[in-house]
């Protein structure tokens, strides 16, 4: 009986949704903080995106008239169960090595799209010009970051020659983390330029462009699906970089206290390079972002796989 | 001698002519128990096939050519196949079809497109096997211009010319092997295991490619499928998609990987048609607003995922392969069967024209959806773990040979699935969540149609969720030796974790909705709402059209620049043309030719002599 439960415990309280969600709504805060100060405000208090996230559970739902309930209300359960899973599994490959099996890199890579797929189908199903509107550009912007995405996966099966966490973290430990060479480099940034549009931030958050279309697929979402939404994107803030850190910045070590410290600072880092860019940069039009995508990210991409294959 | 594996041709031929006789009702109920019988005894069969392969010598034509059925696990796999797409095609078609004109022929030939592919694949030599081939091309021929239309008679004369040349290359190969080799038994052949070590022997593989290709609707010789698929009635597309393009795919399997050795460079080829199929057929469903002609596109770049597989050459690559052929059977019948129930109820193919049936067809809503999901290889379902499969062949492949080109297939497989995905949210959302311009009074459609969906759908879940419990564990792995269960993903965890996940979500919602739920119209602010506010099925992804590069390959796409049968054609025609202006009708023009004719033979006959 236990042994059915673990891996329900994993999932729902450590470390999957329930620690996830809590860290990442904590980030969300810092995210907010950081910006704050940069923008020259004070920012909200340290309890804020709790509150923001329990606020929305007491509302009222709103559904629009004419929509589909069934794929309005399903579609942000499908995002947060797809990122609980890919958070669950993403720490524990790197907690407990031997949790991790065959292909487990391709499962998270596909358990990733679900919280797209989630805006997409909620879009599609809110019957609102500007969610449908949102549910397209979002899509389109799947299309545009999918191929250098997978090419720098790919950066990284090439030097371990294995779709397995495991092999990634092994290597990583016997041969230093991945960035330190020169197709590590590339990979890196091009993960880093993917992730501000997974995470929908700006320059990339054109699908949800508050200013034009009002939010796009969150724009007919209110109360508790608003709350889920919310919650799968603080989730996001905090899973897209630890499967960076996995995949090229040398893996997750939290047995010792210098393990957590240096994760800490890992993801520290890269969240204020998040925040940096984001609150600098404005928002591109989607043919630009699609151009973007296609065109230097991609070719700087091929170029990361052609230089591992050589071995660089 | 247990005569019962033939009963699977049998049946269904004798079948055939019987169900010209009857009317109406009866003649409808009869084609269902035919098929209904003929599943009943494959899947009675199956126990036995498993522990040994029957193999019967039936006559001799010659002393070297004697004709043999074989019914080993391959082939008892993709006729359980065939009969059971069959009998749910034939029970959907009841309803479908209970208004067209001409049903007798309808079934007709039906069965004997099911006894054909049944026999193709039970045949144990090639001599029976090409008779059966080109009696299944005829059947579906005639399946596909079924409606008489011009667009379907077209489309079903590019269908059988493209077979036909493919079927000729083919023909010509098999009979290559009967004189090298002095016989045309499979089972014989592939013990011997044929080198292919001259130019001769890589042309011999190239025709067989060629006649196979044309069936499975590899790229570049897969045109007549965007244009047959849609020209059909929908169950026989499902039939079309589901099946028969995979009888070619066998047919590759037993070629490539049982009667000749496998080669490398032959490996390669299949990998590159496969990367490729999977790009441009993916690509070019993408644009399409016509629903079943987008689906005729997806079953080119999904044959590319499975002859990718096959050319991976390692085991598990190769299971992916096959199990991914059984998925696509699948997801691909009940996609076609789906979007069969939309045209059957608004009686129209273009996106454009549907919209908003996710409220009146549910049923067809939550299929449909399951299956674009599938194919898109959502995890937990079916698509997700054959595709898996393939891209740890892939890897493996990779480990062991260390080719670059390898990466390159891995690549295009992988954003293969992405864009597969972008096509069916294209798909469902101008379906069944958009506005319609008009609202569609429309009902779900009956529970004969029905029942055929949602047991597919059914199947595609079970195939994902208990993956290597049931259908790799009964169908592939056996066929395919040399694949170990142990430290691979078992997909029930997942799928239980998924829903529970789901469920907490569901229980988050629930708790917080301590007011009741209130319906309001949509924002827009403060407009009145109108239908074409929204994004249609042709703007959805009109970003990706306009991008420099897809603009200019779809222009060229569109004019039919890359249709080999289009190409072939103009070519034909400009030689005739050439030709015909010498028939001009004055007299003393064609005495010229006369003369000049004879006074060619007369010089030949000088200086060559008899």
């Amino acid at each position: 009986m236990l042994e059915i439960l673990k891996p329900v415990f994993y999932l729902l309280i450590f470390p999957g949704l329930l620690f996830t969600g809590v860290l990442g709504l904590f980030f969300m805060w810092v995210d907010r903080k950081v910006t704050a100060l940069i923008q020259s405000r004070i920012g909200p208090p340290w309890y804020q995106c709790y509150a923001d996230i329990g606020k929305l559970l007491y509302k009222q739902v709103i559904i629009p008239a004419g929509s589909n309930r069934l794929s309005f209300v399903a579609a942000p359960l499908i995002g947060l169960a797809g990122i609980s899973l890919a958070a669950s599994i993403i720490w524990m490959v790197n907690i407990n090595k031997s949790a991790s099996f065959i292909g487990d890199l391709i499962v998270v890579m596909y358990l990733f799209v679900l919280p797209s797929l989630a805006l997409i189908i909620g879009g599609a199903a809110s019957r609102n010009p500007f969610s449908s509107v949102g549910a397209s550009r979002e899509m389109t912007m799947v299309f545009a970051y999918e191929l250098p995405f997978i090419l720098i996966i790919l950066t990284a099966v090439i030097k371990t020659r294995s779709i397995i966490f495991e092999d990634i973290i092994t290597y990583q430990l016997l041969n230093g983390a991945m960035i330190a060479s020169a197709s590590g480099i590339l990979a890196s940034i091009v993960f880093f330029i993917c992730m501000m549009a997974k995470l929908c931030y700006l320059p990339f958050d054109i699908p949800e462009a508050e200013s034009e279309i009002i939010g796009g697929t969150l724009a007919e979402y209110s109360g508790a699906l608003l709350a889920i939404f919310k919650l799968t994107n603080a989730m996001m803030l905090l899973a897209v970089p630890l499967f960076l850190i996995t995949l090229f910045l040398g893996g997750i070590d939290v047995s010792s206290i210098k393990g957590i410290v240096l994760l800490t600072s890992k993801y520290l880092i890269i969240l204020v390079l998040v925040i940096l860019v984001k609150s600098t940069h404005p928002r591109l039009r989607i043919d630009q972002a699609l151009k973007f995508f296609l065109g230097p990210v991609t070719a700087i991409a091929v170029i990361s796989v052609i230089l591992a294959a050589l071995g660089v | 001698m247990n005569i019962s594996p033939l009963l699977l041709v049998i049946i269904p031929l004798i079948s055939a002519p019987l169900a010209w006789i009857f009317k109406g009702r009866l003649r409808q109920w009869f084609a269902v128990a035919v098929t209904l019988c003929v599943l009943v005894l494959a899947g009675s069969l199956f126990p036995a096939v498993t522990k040994k392969a029957l193999h019967y010598d039936l006559f001799n034509i010659t002393d070297r050519i004697v004709i043999t059925a074989n019914l080993d696990l391959l082939s008892m796999v993709i006729i359980t196949l065939i009969s059971f797409s069959g009998f749910l095609a034939t029970l959907y078609s009841t309803r479908y079809m209970a208004q067209s004109r001409g049903q007798s022929k309808y079934y007709s030939l039906l069965l004997l497109f099911i006894a054909s592919m049944n026999g193709t694949v039970l045949s144990g030599d090639l001599f029976s096997m090409f008779l059966f081939w080109e009696v299944m091309t005829l059947a579906a021929f005639f399946l596909v211009i079924f409606e008489n239309t011009t667009e379907s008679i077209k489309a079903g004369i590019k269908y059988f010319v493209m077979s036909e040349m493919g079927a000729l290359f083919m023909l010509f190969a098999i009979i290559a092997v009967y004189l090298q080799e002095d016989t045309v038994d499979m089972a014989t052949l592939a013990s011997r295991g044929i080198n292919v070590n001259s130019t001769f022997m890589h042309v011999l593989l190239l025709f067989f490619l060629l006649g196979t290709g044309v069936k499975a609707g590899i790229i570049p010789i897969h045109t007549w499928l965007p244009d047959a698929h849609p020209a059909a009635p929908s169950p026989v597309s499902a039939l079309l998609s589901g099946v028969m393009i995979k009888v070619g795919i066998y047919m590759m399997i037993r070629i490539f990987c049982h009667i000749f050795s496998p080669v490398l460079s032959w490996q390669f080829i299949l990998c590159a048609l496969g990367s490729a199929s999977i790009i441009i057929g993916v690509m070019m469903a993408i644009k399409q607003v016509d629903a079943k002609r987008l689906l005729a596109y997806h079953s080119v770049s999904q044959i590319g995922y499975i002859v990718l597989g096959i050319g991976t050459g390692v085991s598990i690559g190769i299971a992916g392969g096959l199990f991914h052929l059984l998925n696509h059977a699948l997801f691909k019948g009940l996609l076609f069967l789906s979007i069969g129930a939309v045209i059957h109820r608004l009686q129209s193919r273009n996106l454009s024209d549907y919209g908003g049936l996710a409220r009146s067809m549910p049923i067809t809503f939550i299929t449909c959806s399951i299956a674009a999901l599938s194919i898109s290889g959502i995890p937990p379902f079916n698509g997700f773990v054959s595709k898996w499969m393939i891209y740890q062949g892939l890897v493996q492949r990779f480990t062991m040979d260390g080719s670059p080109f390898t990466v390159v297939w891995l690549a295009a497989a992988m954003f293969g699935s992405a864009l597969t995905l972008a096509s069916f949210v294209k798909l469902i959302y101008a379906t069944f969540l958009t506005v319609p311009e008009k609202p569609h009074e429309v009902k779900e459609v009956s529970v004969l149609m029905w029942i055929p969906m949602v047991i597919m759908a059914g199947l595609c879940i079970i195939f994902g969720v208990v993956a290597w419990d049931i259908p790799l564990k009964f169908f592939v792995l056996p066929v395919v030796p040399g694949v170990s269960f142990s430290g691979y993903w078992h997909p029930g965890l997942a799928t239980l974790l998924l829903i529970i996940a789901f469920v907490a979500g569901a229980i988050v919602f629930v708790a917080g909705q301590l007011k009741k739920a209130v319906v309001s119209p949509p924002f827009v602010g403060g407009e009145e709402f109108e239908p074409e506010m929204g994004v249609s099925a042709e703007g959805f992804y009109h970003t990706i059209k306009n991008i420099g590069i897809f603009k200019a390959i779809y222009h060229h796409a569109g004019k039919k620049r890359f249709d080999i049968y289009h190409l072939g054609r103009n070519i034909g025609v400009s030689i005739c043309d050439a030709l015909s202006s010498i028939h001009t009708g004055v007299l003393p023009r064609y005495i010229v030719w006369l003369l000049a004719g004879l006074a060619i033979l007369l010089l030949l006959i000088y200086y060559v002599g008899f």
